[in-house]
């Protein structure tokens, strides 16, 4: 009796405590948290009906400046996060060195031989099935927020999006300083992040959600006193930019977890093209594909959190991305694709079994006169196989250059001549895969307006 | 006890409840908004969106109250979520199309306008918002439907006729637009009080400039005109007229019209301001700044004036005047912006107040605080912590052209050239972009180091930057020309030299460099009938460049009385030009006719005494004859008369190394001339040499030899491995006696160096292959050390194989 009569007594001062410790408890992140998971869990995203993609896509982001891809200096603390307990792909790369060929093949998971989008005219036609058409069919509310004129509606890249928006702010936050003079972008990607925010604030609970952020911070060489802190050279700031970047990364992130959306959340950071600092001679992108313009970082983050994180070292590329996650989401595999699901890669790297990358090609290219509508195309297409990359130069056997990428990562000691035999193999990949061009659909050309093309001399292009 | 705690959990609970009670969310945030609190406001919309975001009354205010906020941009998101819902379509469709707009998304706008116009097709503002829409999405010809259904409901819409007028023009339907203009015009006349006069006097110069573009000169001049007597002080109407009078190249009738317009209206500061600014530019300076000091009235006028007048004064390099406008017109200002801050700290600077510039930026914002102390550093000649404050400084600011500038400043001062090149290179990046490259001389300072450097290509891309911005250097076009011939492009040295020619003076300069390029393909006798034969009058003392290269040439061909003949003839045709005198003297001295060279060069001065040619002939002659302190006098009066070149201070500075009793003099002379001239090898090697076989291998010798070797001087290069030998890094002075050899360095002396630096890494067996080079060239001070040491290493490596062997 005495004892009930303590208990009894107890039983309020205990469900009080319970009250006022679960109310701190929500107060702190980790009962927000994902749960942990393993490579089985994969196979269970496509079950669940709560799970959203956040597509960041960096503008101009070379894999090997990311700290997680090896780089010396400390530039992405939160996206080495996300590859932490994630999935990074340490072998990746862009189909081209100029976006919106690059993206044309990101989204439509073609070459850019098939997609038909290789010069600044040309655009992705209403006949192609975009990821963002595929998933607003699904159910999800699909947006945009970009910033580059080459992805811009009328170049058919808003194909599924129900809001395609582009924050037009008109200057820079003041704290915020850009290196790059060569370009003139109106405001920064704060805007970006502060209307992704928005953006989620108007989704209600049940519903499902894919966004694209198209981040430019790191093409205009972003940063402010925090983030400089890399140097002062040109290259030096192309690193604090990212360190900027990744500070907005870290505060999306954040937007997730305050939201209780990290565990609904497939995040996916990609890059279109990288930046070449005089490696081969210029500077800047879109002029050739050599490995500083199209080795380029992947990285997915799951709802659930990998307890060691899975590096994939077999090669992967841009036009894999949607295969993968398509096949994530619905487990459906993509129609009309050039490139693969990455599953088994995934599953073969966690398993501490990289499946052999032999045979898997990656392939790179750029019509050299893509902005000059008076001169006939020039195609530099770079294609990696095994150990080797050949680089074709319109056709040219003269110019014809390959690489050792085990013993020349950086490309500079072509080879052509030394492995005569090698070469004469990638050259003719390489004319086989410009023979593909059996697009699914017509190439389309449209008449780009002044106002459109004075944006994009903006960022600094020469378009003639 | 337990009566109390179920007391106290039940008010707890209840009064959580009585927190989630949901109120009135609209209610309560405009209220908040009301009680002037948007922050809060806004705050609140947030948090009770963020609860339950299908509450679309409250999705609009939000967006409502971030439009007022300025966060137009994020707007669009709660407005779109309002506009969803039927009930909010078309307020929410309205407010976002307009935002849409504003924010400069025409398409966008478009696409929420005519969900609007779906809902209810004779909205007019909806109509209003697509037409403008439709303009700025450069779809003219959709806007003019819009227009028409607008003006048809009320057509006496003065901004919608101006719209359509705007959407003509562009479509280039020039009768159509005229037929408007005049029914915007007419309703001007018919009621002109019913429109602001600012209207009215944009309309008038608008057809003015109709007029024109119509081919009418004289009908649009009439019109300016009568613009002018009707609105004789209206910004529009004059900014319209000045235009058209310097368009048609009356300049003097534009600065007639401000200064009309000031006598009517002497307190209005922009009609001063471009008064002022147009008398400077047509030439009447004095005029300008006496207005100025009137205009600021000793500190009694507006801060604006003084501002102006600093301006005036800075730009004309009048720094005290200029430190004082800016105080009298920081005197007037509350809160003085940053930015007047560090223009006043620039001036302080410039007086030589140095410690309190250094307090002023103190106080300032980091990217300004760097620039101002670096500044202030470099004045103080710590040329060291001025690159380190720069440097801090373009991480807060990397877009400041000035920063970058001064920092390359800094890394020149110190021999750093390649740091300097890369901070003047990124000047360059910066200034091109801003179309601001006449604001330093980065481009120039780039070329001259690409071009040191033997990177022409690049040398040449700078140089042409170099003369956009600076059309009247003859120095640029005559480096691209130089580039342009190292080259093999034929199209850059014509282009050059063609430029060179038109600049008043040079005609004689650029064929003289054209023969030069000409000697080197084909020969001097090429090059001497290249001038010959261009007709050129070899006689005029203004041609004598081209006299120069003939006697040049001449003396190469061996025709040495030829040369005389020449210099004799071009004499006897001008005996007053002191030029010609030198020219001839010179000529004498090379034919070792010292004693009538002298006279000569004299009677170049007396006609002219301060001709750089003589003078210099003279202190060669001096220092020929051991007369040292006079050539050094003469060269210092050549560097006073140029300053701008520096051969006179480096000769100066050289005939002081030949007595070890003035090397400190020496010493300070070519530091001095270093940071004048920071790509002068010559000096750099012997700045070296003086303080290496002075005292010894100390950093400032070693810097000095880096700085003279880095454009690959071989003895430069062999200099600076001995420094580095001396200073016990054997390793890095192999690499750098192995380049000197390289680039041509091959004395004995560099081979016995090199030795040395390989016997002391060990690496005794390369000494002696070395040494055997040494020995072989010969000719050098050690050969007899290099023996015996070539013999003592044999005999070590021969104890060793034998010791190895047993």
């Amino acid at each position: 009796m005495k004892t009930d009569s303590v208990r009894f007594r107890w039983f309020p001062v205990v469900a009080l405590f319970s009250i006022v410790v679960l109310f701190v408890l929500t107060q702190f992140d980790f009962v927000r948290l994902r749960p942990g998971g393993t490579v089985e869990d994969l196979a269970s995203l496509k079950e669940r009906d709560d799970v959203n993609v956040l597509f960041i896509l960096i503008d101009t982001l070379r894999a090997d400046r990311l700290s997680c891809y090896g780089y010396e200096r400390e530039t992405s603390p939160n996206i080495d996060a996300l590859a932490r307990d994630g999935i990074r792909f340490a072998n990746h790369r862009s189909q081209s060195s100029w976006t919106k060929a690059s993206m044309a093949s990101l989204w439509t998971s073609l070459y850019p031989a098939r997609t038909g989008v290789l010069r600044y005219s040309h655009a992705i036609p209403e006949e192609a099935k975009m990821p963002a058409e595929i998933l607003r069919e699904a159910g999800f509310r699909t947006a945009a927020i970009w910033r580059n004129g080459w992805v811009a509606p009328n170049f058919g890249f808003a194909q599924g999006f129900e809001f395609y928006t582009r924050p037009m702010s008109k200057n820079l936050p003041r704290e915020a300083r850009r290196e790059n003079p060569a370009v003139k972008l109106p405001g920064s990607d704060l805007d970006v992040a502060r209307s992704a925010e928005e953006f989620m604030r108007t989704i209600e609970r049940d519903e499902r959600w894919f966004l694209y952020l198209h981040l430019m911070d790191v093409h205009q060489y972003v940063s402010d006193l925090e983030s400089a802190r890399f140097g002062t050279t040109y290259s030096d700031f192309y690193d604090n930019s990212i360190h900027w970047t990744d500070r907005i990364i870290g505060s999306i992130i954040d937007t997730l977890r305050r939201r209780k959306l990290l565990d609904r959340t497939i995040v996916v950071i990609a890059s279109d093209h990288g930046e070449a600092f005089l490696e081969h001679g210029t500077e800047g992108h879109a002029r050739n594909v050599y490995g500083e313009v199209t080795r380029t970082p992947l990285i997915v983050s799951l709802p659930f959190s990998l307890e060691e994180g899975i590096v994939v070292e077999t090669p992967s590329q841009n036009v894999d991305i949607w295969p993968t996650l398509l096949e994530l989401l619905d487990g459906t595999p993509r129609s009309e694709s050039d490139g693969r699901s990455l599953i088994p890669d995934i599953r073969g790297a966690a398993e501490g079994r990289q499946p052999p990358g032999e045979e898997r090609v990656q392939v790179s290219h750029l019509d050299g006169t893509w902005g000059r509508m008076n001169q006939a195309p020039y195609q530099i297409i770079g294609l990696a196989k095994g150990r080797y990359r050949g680089i074709s130069n319109n056709g040219d056997d003269e110019l014809f250059e390959l690489y050792d990428l085990e013993t020349d990562p950086d490309e500079q000691h072509d080879l052509s001549d030394v492995l005569a035999d090698k070469a004469s193999e990638f050259r003719s990949w390489i004319r086989e895969y410009e023979s593909r061009l059996d697009s699914p659909w017509g190439a389309r050309e449209i008449e780009v307006d002044d106002m459109l093309l004075n944006q994009l001399r903006a960022l600094g292009y020469q378009i003639e | 006890m337990r009566k109390g705690l179920i007391v106290a959990t039940i008010g707890f609970l209840a009064l959580a409840t009585t927190a989630c009670r949901p109120s009135d969310p609209v209610a309560e945030v405009t209220a908040l908004a009301r009680d002037g609190d948007p922050a809060a406001a806004l705050q609140r919309a947030r948090e009770l969106l963020d609860e339950n975001p299908n509450q679309s009354e409250l999705q609009l205010l939000y967006g409502d109250l971030l439009v007022g906020a300025g966060e137009s941009v994020l707007a669009v998101w709660p407005l779109r979520k309002a506009a969803s819902d039927p009930e909010f379509a078309i307020p929410a469709g309205l407010a976002l199309a307009k935002v849409l707009l504003a924010t400069g998304n025409a398409d966008d706008s478009i696409v929420a306008a005519t969900e609007v116009l779906r809902l209810d097709s004779e909205n007019e503002t909806a109509l209003a918002i697509r037409a403008k829409a439709y303009v700025q999405a450069q779809r003219e010809v959709e806007a003019l439907e819009d227009l028409d259904r607008l003006l048809e409901k009320d057509p006496d819409r003065l901004d919608t006729l101006v719209t359509r007028l705007t959407a003509l023009l562009e479509l280039e339907r020039a009768t159509e637009a005229a037929g408007v203009f005049d029914d915007i015009r007419a309703r001007l006349d018919a009621a002109p009080d019913a429109y602001e006069p600012e209207f009215r006097g944009r309309m008038c110069v608008v057809e003015a400039r109709f007029t024109l573009e119509s081919g009418d000169q004289e009908g649009s001049k009439s019109l300016i005109e009568a613009c002018l007597k009707q609105f004789p002080v209206d910004p529009l109407v004059l900014r319209g007229a000045v235009e058209y009078y310097l368009g048609a190249g009356r300049p003097e009738r534009a600065r007639e019209i401000l200064e009309a317009a000031h006598r009517l209206v002497p307190e209005d500061p922009n009609i001063r301001s471009a008064l002022i600014q147009r008398l400077e530019k047509d030439g009447f300076v004095a005029e300008a700044e006496s207005m100025l000091v009137e205009a600021a009235g000793g500190g009694t006028g507006s801060a604006n004036s003084s501002l102006a007048l600093y301006d005036f004064y800075w730009r004309h390099g009048r720094f005290e005047e200029a430190r004082s406008a800016l105080e009298e017109a920081m005197s007037g200002i509350e809160d003085v912006p940053t930015t007047i801050s560090l223009a006043y700290a620039d001036a302080l600077i410039e007086v030589g107040e140095l410690d309190r510039a250094l307090d002023l930026g103190r106080d300032l914002e980091p990217g300004y605080r760097e620039l101002v102390t670096g500044r202030v550093l470099l004045a103080k000649g710590d040329a060291e912590a001025a690159l380190e404050s720069f440097e801090s400084g373009i991480r807060a600011w990397p877009d400041n052209a000035t920063v970058r500038w001064l920092a390359g400043q800094a890394a020149d001062r110190l021999g750093r050239l390649d740091q300097a090149a890369q901070h003047y290179l990124e000047t360059v990046r910066i200034e091109e972009t801003e179309k601001r490259l006449d604001r330093t001389d980065a481009a120039w300072r780039v070329a001259r180091f690409q071009e040191a450097m033997g990177f022409f290509d690049a040398a040449l891309n700078f140089v042409q930057i170099h003369i956009l911005h600076d059309r009247f250097d003859p120095e640029g076009y005559k480096m691209a020309a130089r580039l342009g011939n190292r080259l093999g492009s034929q199209e850059v040295v014509r282009g050059a030299l063609l430029t060179l020619a038109k600049l008043e003076g040079q005609s004689a300069v650029a064929l003289a460099m054209q023969a030069g390029f000409i000697r080197e393909q084909a020969g001097p006798r090429a090059a001497i009938d290249a001038i010959v034969d261009s007709g050129l009058d070899l006689n005029d003392p203004a041609n004598i460049a081209a006299l120069d290269a003939v006697i040049e040439f001449e003396l190469e061909s061996g025709h040495r009385e030829r040369a005389s003949r020449r210099a004799r003839e071009a004499l006897d045709h001008a005996r007053e030009s002191a030029e010609f005198h030198a020219l001839y003297a010179e000529l004498l001295e090379r034919t070792g006719m010292r004693g009538v060279a002298e006279k000569e060069f004299s009677k170049a001065i007396e006609i002219d005494p301060d001709n750089i040619r003589a003078l210099r002939g003279q202190a060669r002659l001096a220092s020929a004859q051991g007369r040292i302190d006079e050539a050094i006098r003469l060269f210092d009066r050549i560097s006073a008369l140029e300053p701008a070149s520096f051969g006179a201070a480096y000769e100066a500075a050289k005939l002081l190394l030949r007595d070890p009793e003035r090397a400190t003099e020496a010493e300070r002379r070519l530091s001095a001339l270093l940071e004048k001239d920071p790509l002068n090898v010559d000096a750099a090697r012997d700045l070296a040499a003086l303080l290496f076989f002075r005292d010894g291998p100390s950093p400032i010798a070693l810097a000095a030899a880096t700085r003279a070797a880095l454009f690959g001087d071989a003895r430069a290069l062999e200099l600076k491995g001995r420094i580095e030998l001396a200073h016990g890094d054997g390793r890095s002075a192999v690499d750098t006696l192995k380049k000197a050899i390289a680039a041509g360095g091959q004395g004995g002396s560099t081979y016995y160096q090199l030795a040395n630096a390989l016997l002391s890494i060990g690496r005794d067996s390369e000494a002696v292959s070395a040494l055997g080079s040494a020995i072989e060239s010969g000719g050098f001070e050690e050969v007899d050390e290099a023996r015996k040491l070539i013999s003592r290493i044999e005999e070590r490596l021969e104890i060793v194989q034998s010791g190895t062997g047993s």
